[in-house]
């Protein structure tokens, strides 16, 4: 029995160190190798965060009332959208050393440098277009009115009576804008309401034939669209 | 009989080294490996790491200020105070840092060579100054005063 | 008698094995990157509530969503067109959810999902735009 316990402690004894031996060579390579892992997990550290930040005030500047290019808050002009190319660089001079792109509905407005791989941050606009309308109503009777197809934030009204005839006062949706009692003659540019329709009547005494009154007025048609501001820093 | 005897007495010889020197001898290796590993790893690798998580760290927190300042500007024609708070990390790999705006940037001032970032500020021509230092053991408000046509910004502390 | 027996070594050095790779597991799957959703969907609510706010409505003089919020009769009849009109104005990715003193318009939020957010004051009281992903 001494002998049999003797022989298993012998075997233990010269077996164990290099058992032990290769138990720490293959935990040392273990830790080598995840090193490794470890090493490419750390290599690749990204600006997102700077990315989007800077993405996000960029678009923030384009879209809000005070832009070059708005209208009003989140109403973006389209003329000044399609020249948007030629003014950026002065216009935003915090975005100067970026690789940006800023598309409108996927077509691209402004591109600087190489933004792929960048972070995007997209706004809903409306693209207002402007055109100027003209109309020259013909008017009749001594309490002359027309009313405006469109809605405007202002007309430019010209007048031009033959002579004999005076226009005395023209009123907007009943409130009197323009009141000369000697008469009005000339351009006349009035601000109206966006809210709501406008209706201007003229106080006139003797006719007015066709041609004397011009209006024009610049009515917005808009049509949504999707603003992306991509950012590679 | 005889031969009984020299068989027990060979197998007393012929251990290589006892259990109790095996053990110490593996205690040693043991020991002498861990103490490489350690040494090596918080010598040279762990302190990368940290930089590198710090870097990350302060560009997050620096996106977080720039955000937070740029969005405390009262809307055009309004002549109010606006104060604006966000948590930051007070520590980056260990140490307070800064920020401090001037003008147009804001820049981000740490301990650590590799820790430090500036970025531009896009703020609306109204605002005509953004002034103040951060030190990061505060929490971190942005404040816009002024009035309709000229608006500064100023980071600090609490107020 | 003769036994196979796993060297106690070799069990220590698996176990060993194993924590380094628990820990390099991490590594290996990275963390998950902060999510920047609810930041672009509070983005999409506020500019939704800005045009909605400075639109003209088709009758009164008050901009469409104080007509909407003014009183039950008027959401009654406004809620066709503004219906229409968010309809037309949000991305196809996008639901949304009107939520005005008088009812709602649109679709329920799913529960546990990121939803952005805009509420604007009006004369009438507060409506709220909720908009989430499909």
């Amino acid at each position: 029995m001494w002998g049999a316990d003797a022989g298993r402690g012998i075997g233990r004894a010269q077996a164990n160190l290099p058992a032990f031996a290769i138990a720490v060579l293959l935990v040392t390579s273990t830790a080598s190798l995840s090193l490794f892992v470890v090493d490419g997990a750390f290599g690749a550290v990204d600006r997102e965060p700077i990315e989007r930040a800077r993405a996000a005030g960029l678009a923030a500047a384009l879209v809000d009332a005070d832009s070059p290019l708005a209208e009003r808050a989140n109403v973006l002009n389209r003329s000044r959208l399609a020249g948007l190319d030629a003014t950026f660089d002065t216009a935003f001079p915090s975005a100067s050393a970026l690789d940006l792109r800023i598309t409108l509905d996927e077509e691209v407005l402004v591109e600087r440098g190489t933004p792929t791989g960048g972070t995007s941050v997209r706004r809903l606009v409306l693209v207002a277009d402007r055109d100027t309308r003209t109309i020259e109503p013909a008017l009749s009777g001594s309490e002359q009115a027309v009313t405006l197809p469109r809605r405007a934030s202002s007309v430019t009204v010209a007048l031009d009576p033959p002579p004999g005839t005076t226009v005395t006062t023209l009123r907007v949706n009943d409130r009197v804008v323009l009141h000369d009692p000697a008469g009005l003659d000339g351009q006349y540019d009035v601000a109206i309401s966006r809210f709501e329709t406008a209706r201007l009547a003229f106080d006139v005494s003797g006719p007015l034939p066709p041609g004397s009154v011009q209006l024009r007025y610049r009515p917005a048609t808009t049509r949504k669209a999707v603003l992306e501001v991509t950012v590679d820093a | 009989m005889t031969r009984h005897r020299r068989v027990t007495r060979a197998t007393a010889d012929t251990r290589a080294v006892s259990p109790a020197v095996g053990k110490t001898l593996e205690i040693g290796m043991g020991v002498l490996v861990i103490a490489l590993l350690t040494s090596t790893l918080y010598g040279s690798v762990i302190p990368e790491y940290r930089a590198d998580a710090g870097v990350e760290l302060a560009d997050t927190a620096l996106a977080s200020a720039l955000s937070t300042t740029e969005t405390t500007v009262p809307p055009p024609g309004a002549s109010v105070s606006v104060s604006t708070q966000v948590r930051l990390p007070t520590t980056i790999r260990g140490s307070t840092y800064e920020i401090v705006a001037n003008g147009t940037r804001l820049e981000l001032q740490h301990p650590h060579h590799r820790i430090g970032r500036t970025v531009p500020l896009s703020v609306p021509s109204r605002v005509v100054a953004v002034t103040g230092t951060w030190r990061s053991t505060k929490p971190f408000v942005v404040t816009a005063t002024g009035n309709r046509s000229a608006v500064t910004l100023h980071i600090g502390g609490a107020v | 008698m003769p036994r196979g027996q796993v060297s106690l070594s070799l069990v220590e050095a698996s176990v060993g094995i194993i924590f380094i790779l628990a820990v390099t597991s991490v590594f290996v799957t990275g963390l998950p990157a902060p999510d920047h959703r609810p930041a672009q969907l509070d983005a999409y609510a506020g500019d939704i509530a800005t045009v909605l706010a400075s639109e003209p409505p088709r009758h009164a003089d008050e901009t469409r969503l104080a007509e909407v919020a003014a009183t039950p009769a008027s959401f009654q009849r406004e809620r066709d067109a503004l219906e229409r009109r968010v309809t037309r104005l949000v991305p196809q990715n996008l639901l949304y959810l009107v939520e005005t003193p008088h009812g709602s318009i649109g679709f329920r939020p799913p529960t546990g999902i990121t939803v952005g957010t805009a509420t604007v004051q009006t004369t009438g009281g507060p409506v709220t735009i909720r908009v989430w992903y499909a």
